[in-house]
């Protein structure tokens, strides 16, 4: 029972929607070129030598954007080890804190 | 000084993608009650809006959008493209806009008469409970219009700086300028501000200005989530949707919620739910929180309203990389996008008419709020529209303010 008096219903989209073979929009093509620049100012061990070009699906895409991206934002959190060790794990809190993005495998 | 105002202490900016106004919201005029228009002050469809097609066939607006993968081209929304949708078939200078190019343009992508159609579709706004309930509710902007006729980074920048630094496209730019984002101007201030990425699959569009050299500006949605429970929002924060559909922990699943075309609507229906719930969620966040949901540009759908001249911004773009063999001073703007500024000092059912808003009303209204003006910006940027006069002396009760449940 809600606690509010003035509630709206959000309906979940149908469950084929998940879709992460989906081929990578003009945005997300982007998104990776503009990675792979930054890419080239990290310390070589930090580089994966991915060539971006060769990415086609959402799927390949979120993987190659979050190994940059822990990379980059990790230049700043590295600075805290108790944020680190408490904080491993990539995006948990948002799947407990919210709804709207958790989603079961059928 | 409005009551309202005196209290708000933090503004949050939503920015999702790629849909126009009557796309989305322009199903909103055609409600109607006691044989009446409803929602009578809103400039959104009369249902007779209509485009040629490329066999020369009208092609009238119909309320059959999708969720996704319904528009199976990403509609054009480069340049170029929007240059067509604008201006129709008309080529050169002396041009008058009447938005008759949608269908063509869309054509030139599908190759299939039938299926450029879909470019003139509308939601029915029962289709879209969370973005129509908030319009309705709080303060829906008639006249709020991406800042070029153009794609994402270059509109997205607008928000960010108040100008692309004479970019209409994708490219990577602007390092070294002396116009500092709003995220530097509100810590050079000593005040608070951050940009929270939905996860790092995800992660953000500003990568190489800010991510690379800023880390420290960033967070993650589950932060922002934690911030609003806690109390701990900073004064401005900019928040990004999900823009890919990617595997979550533990086996999850998750959608893009950008709403970028074919990604699916209602789950971005969600996020903006999600986004609002979390500041409402905290009484005091509530009461001192002003939170724009703004669509960044159009993504080549239809809408029928011309968008007006505006103040250059000190820029120009060569007519080889505007792609329509003529320059661009960033003297008009891009297509309408929907807009609601949403607080519970807003009176329920505001529509703001007559003021023309685009994305560098937000770092002005920023600076404005928090650094007294005090910032190096554009011409463009001070002189565009601000937008925290709507927040007035009474707060609405409690029972009048929507709240969003996710069903299954």
């Amino acid at each position: 029972m809600s606690k509010h008096a003035y509630v709206v219903t959000v309906p979940k989209p149908h469950h084929t929607a998940y879709n992460p073979d989906r081929p990578i929009s003009d945005l997300v093509k982007n998104q990776i070129l503009h990675l792979s620049v930054a890419e080239q100012h990290l310390d070589t061990h930090h580089r994966t030598g991915k060539d971006v070009h060769s990415i086609k699906t959402e799927r390949e895409a979120s993987e190659y954007i979050a190994h940059l991206t822990s990379k980059l934002h990790g230049k700043e959190k590295g600075k805290s080890k108790a944020v680190k060790k408490t904080k491993p794990a990539r995006s948990k809190p948002a799947q407990r804190s919210s709804k709207a993005n958790r989603r079961k495998k059928k | 000084m409005t009551v309202g105002l005196d209290k708000l202490k933090h503004i949050v900016v939503l920015m999702m993608e790629n849909r126009s106004f009557d796309h989305m919201l322009g199903g909103l005029s055609l409600v109607t009650e006691g044989g009446k228009k409803k929602y009578p002050k809103i400039n959104g469809l009369t249902g007779k809006e209509s485009n040629p097609d490329s066999d020369g066939a009208t092609v009238v607006v119909q309320p059959q959008a999708d969720y996704q993968d319904q528009l199976v081209h990403d509609p054009d929304h480069h340049f170029p493209g929007t240059d067509m949708q604008i201006f129709g078939d008309q080529k050169g200078t002396g041009r008058a806009a009447n938005m008759q190019g949608f269908v063509k343009s869309y054509f030139t992508q599908t190759k299939d008469v039938k299926l450029s159609h879909e470019i003139m579709n509308y939601f029915k706004p029962e289709k879209l409970p969370v973005l129509t309930t908030l319009a309705t509710e709080f303060a829906l902007f008639n006249s709020w219009f991406s800042s070029i006729p153009g794609p994402t980074i270059c509109n997205r920048a607008f928000s960010h700086y108040g100008t692309s630094f004479g970019q209409v496209g994708m490219n990577i730019f602007y390092i070294g300028r002396d116009i500092g984002s709003i995220y530097g101007r509100m810590i050079d201030a000593g005040k608070t501000a951050k940009i929270y990425y939905y996860d790092q699959q995800s992660s953000t569009m500003e990568i190489v200005n800010l991510l690379q050299h800023q880390p420290q500006l960033f967070g993650s949605y589950s932060q922002f989530i934690s911030d609003c429970k806690t109390g701990k929002l900073p004064d401005y924060s900019f928040v990004e949707p999900a823009y890919n559909d990617h595997p979550g922990p533990g086996g999850g699943q998750i959608l893009a919620s950008d709403q970028h075309p074919t990604h699916n609507v209602q789950e971005g229906e969600r996020f903006i739910g999600n986004v609002y719930n979390a500041i409402r969620g905290n009484d005091a966040l509530w009461e001192s929180t002003a939170l724009l949901v703004v669509y960044d540009e159009h993504g080549g759908l239809y809408d029928h309203v011309v968008p007006p001249a505006c103040t250059p911004d000190g820029f120009k773009a060569q007519a080889g990389d505007t792609g329509i063999g003529l320059p661009f001073a960033f003297d008009r703007l891009g297509v309408r996008v929907p807009a609601i500024l949403i607080s519970p000092f807003i009176p329920k059912g505001t529509v703001v008419d007559g003021r023309i808003f685009e994305h560098a009303c937000i770092p002005n209204v920023v600076t404005n709020h928090f650094l007294n003006g005090d910032a190096a910006r554009t011409v463009r940027e001070k002189g565009s529209e601000t937008f925290l006069d709507l927040l007035s002396d009474d707060m609405r009760d409690d029972n009048d303010i929507p709240w969003f449940e996710f069903g299954g």
